[in-house]
């Protein structure tokens, strides 16, 4: 009984005033140096990697066994390269928030932040070496940071820069991501592979974890700005040219909606449609002098979404693929998905499309 | 006799082991000294290990044994009995939280806060020699704004939780009379928790109330003249949902039922030592959470009584 008794008192005395192993329990380093304001720098919670990225996880085609926990109203985030196609789906990125993934010779991570609704596409070479991104498990005005894996450097999803480390103010490669909904995929892009529910890590990809946040008015970190105009969790595309950005939203009649547009200086083209989930937009161009005339197709079941006068027929990625100039290329603009209070907290004098 | 049996009642079902993740507070379960006569001054100290690494969605386990939270907690508590029926417990915890995370790429990431923990002013009145009840205050002393590298933690990694608490505290104990040494004990714990309105700044969060409900037996075992008193309880703990800025945050709250195995000794009249642990039995947790692991608890308990001169250790 003594030695239990030495024991308690040691424990008692000892317990918290213990010093970590060094060998055991790392920590990270960080730069004392930020690009952004570390007051609005949060800790999430499960702290860097406590939700794990994912890396080439396993894809499969439309209708696989292993498909069956998406639902036709499930968002996902398509990327394609070199005729491939590729959907990562939402349930799967709620959960993991990052994959990091090489499509043809595009070695991309494709980022997801459950809690402002932002998909981006980032090249996953850094200083001429192909990396991974994690998740630090911080938060900038409630919005992702990913860190590299190359460098340990911390990295803001909708800044878009690296805001902490060795590759300080670095900016990422943009990758365009289309997102749309599980049944307009199935539809428009049969063929294409999505990411399955085998990723090596057991989760419920059939539930959302944060309960109705995606349609109620709540945050879950403080943000440093707020807008009214709309509510805070409805889905937009915001563009940003020249470090200004404006947002469009789906149309309100619930049909496909083609928006030609005047912001800063470029003539922006937007494709809106809300039952498949998707806006796309892009820059518009000259072919031999002739400023491009677009308007919609007939058919809302094909990926082909414009053509123009020329007769050129053009798709979702802004591909020419049929027409005298097939093989052209719209160029996409910084561009991305979102929830709207996002773009509002990010970009605090942001435009919103209104229809004349 | 008979008092020095509910004594040892009492203590066993009161110091029971600390909960986290719910504000890195482990006080619910640990405050309540026993009954004692007028005059009796009290001090337990403890040694408090808790450990969470069963990451869980409401009851299911997810098999993700990555992400680990420890806390380590010293907890003081004085207790002074002013009459025969009525006394005052304070309760200092010392806390020291500490999070890791070991990659799938190998790498550990560990952060930790320490510090002095939400003090706890307990008043009780004991209607009887075996039913005690206390309305008591938990004050908000320990820092809930700590940082680990300029990064502001969450706060269930915070020593405190920034938030007036107020507790009510219910005990009952007996024993049975063809059995003396056999005795049967209860609590029921409540703590409505108030709001930390600097949260993060200027943000607002609120761990959610609790509920806890203790029943258990203890006996009296003499092994080679050593007085050991073996117990066994079942703790149920209802937690609510934390609110961030009135928001539903799921983070800390659920449903846990555990099994408590203990074991005390009277060390002397005036010191006894007990051990024991919490396993889990059923936990569902709000959203996905980590779940208690395993709890250890262990202290010794000084009691002297300051109107006898003949006191000894």
């Amino acid at each position: 009984m003594k030695q239990a008794f030495t024991l308690t008192l040691l424990l008692l005395f000892v317990g918290c005033g213990k010093e970590e192993d060094p060998s055991t329990k790392a920590t990270t380093t960080i730069y004392s140096e930020w690009l952004i304001p570390t007051s609005l720098v949060f800790d999430g919670g499960p702290g860097k990697d406590g939700i794990p990225a994912l890396e080439n996880p396993e894809m499969a085609v439309i209708g696989d066994a292993n498909l069956k926990f998406m639902k036709d109203s499930d968002l996902v985030l398509v990327y394609r390269n070199s005729g491939e196609v590729r959907a990562y789906a939402h349930p799967v990125l709620d959960w993991h928030e990052i994959i990091n993934d090489q499509i043809g010779d595009d070695h991309v991570a494709v980022t997801y932040c459950p809690l402002t609704g932002t998909g981006i596409g980032w090249g996953r070479e850094l200083n001429g070496e192909i990396t991974t991104f994690g998740v630090s498990g911080f938060l900038y005005e409630t919005n992702l940071m990913p860190y590299d894996r190359l460098t340990d450097s911390y990295w803001s999803q909708m800044f878009n820069q690296c805001v902490n480390g060795y590759l300080f103010e670095e900016i990422p490669q943009f990758f365009n991501l289309i997102q749309m909904n599980y049944g307009a995929l199935k539809n428009l892009f049969p063929n294409a592979m999505v990411t399955t529910s085998n990723t090596g890590h057991i989760r419920d990809y059939n539930s959302y974890p944060y309960g109705s946040y995606q349609t109620n008015s709540n945050f879950l970190f403080p943000i440093s700005n707020s807008d009214d105009r709309l509510h805070p969790k409805e889905w937009v595309r915001g563009v940003e040219i020249n470090g200004s950005a404006k947002v469009y939203q789906f149309p309100s009649s619930g049909g496909r909606e083609l928006i030609l547009d005047q912001f800063n200086g470029e003539e922006i083209i937007v494709v809106a449609d809300k039952s498949k989930g998707f806006i796309v937009s892009f820059l518009n161009r000259t072919i031999e002098s002739h400023e491009l005339a677009f308007s919609l197709t007939d058919n809302e079941d094909s990926n082909i979404i414009l053509e123009d006068q020329l007769g050129n027929k053009w798709d979702l990625f802004g591909k020419a693929v049929e027409g005298p100039n097939a093989g052209l290329e719209l160029e996409v603009p910084y561009s991305y998905m979102g929830f709207w209070f996002a773009w509002a907290t990010f970009y605090p004098d942001i435009a919103l499309y209104e229809a004349e | 006799m008979m008092r020095i049996l509910l004594f040892s009642l009492i203590i066993l079902p009161t110091k029971l082991i600390a909960q986290c993740c719910s504000g890195g507070v482990p006080m619910s379960n640990n405050i309540g000294l026993p009954s004692a006569e007028k005059g009796v001054l009290q001090l337990n100290l403890n040694y408090d290990w808790n450990n969470l690494q069963n990451l869980k969605s409401e009851s299911s386990s997810l098999n993700d044994n990555s992400r680990q939270r420890e806390t380590h907690s010293l907890l003081f508590e004085l207790g002074y009995t002013i009459t025969d029926r009525f006394s005052v417990d304070l309760f200092v915890p010392f806390i020291r939280q500490e999070r890791t995370i070991t990659s799938s790429f190998g790498s550990i990431d560990f952060d930790k806060t320490q510090g002095l923990g939400d003090i706890v002013i307990l008043p009780k009145f004991s209607f009887t020699d075996k039913i005690t009840f206390g309305i008591g205050a938990k004050i908000p002393t320990g820092d809930s704004d700590r940082s680990d590298d300029g990064i502001t933690l969450v706060a269930d990694l915070q020593p405190g939780s920034g938030a007036l608490d107020g507790i009510l505290y219910f005990a009952y104990a007996n024993y049975l009379n063809t059995r003396p040494s056999l005795g049967y004990f209860g609590n029921v714990i409540f703590r409505a928790t108030g709001e930390n309105d600097s949260y993060f700044g200027s943000s607002t969060y609120q761990f959610g109330n609790e509920l806890q409900l203790i029943a258990g037996v203890s006996d009296r075992l003499i092994i080679s003249k050593l007085q050991i008193d073996p117990s066994l309880k079942l703790r149920y703990r209802e937690a609510g949902k934390d609110f961030f800025d009135e928001a539903e945050f799921p983070n800390s709250g659920g449903s846990f039922l555990f099994l408590n195995p203990g074991v005390s000794t009277v060390l002397s009249q005036a010191l006894s030592w007990q051990i024991n642990t919490s396993i889990p039995i059923y936990t569902f947790v709000d959203g996905t959470q980590l779940s208690p692991t395993i709890q250890v608890n262990t202290g010794l308990l000084f009691r002297m009584n300051l109107k006898q001169k003949d006191f000894e250790l």
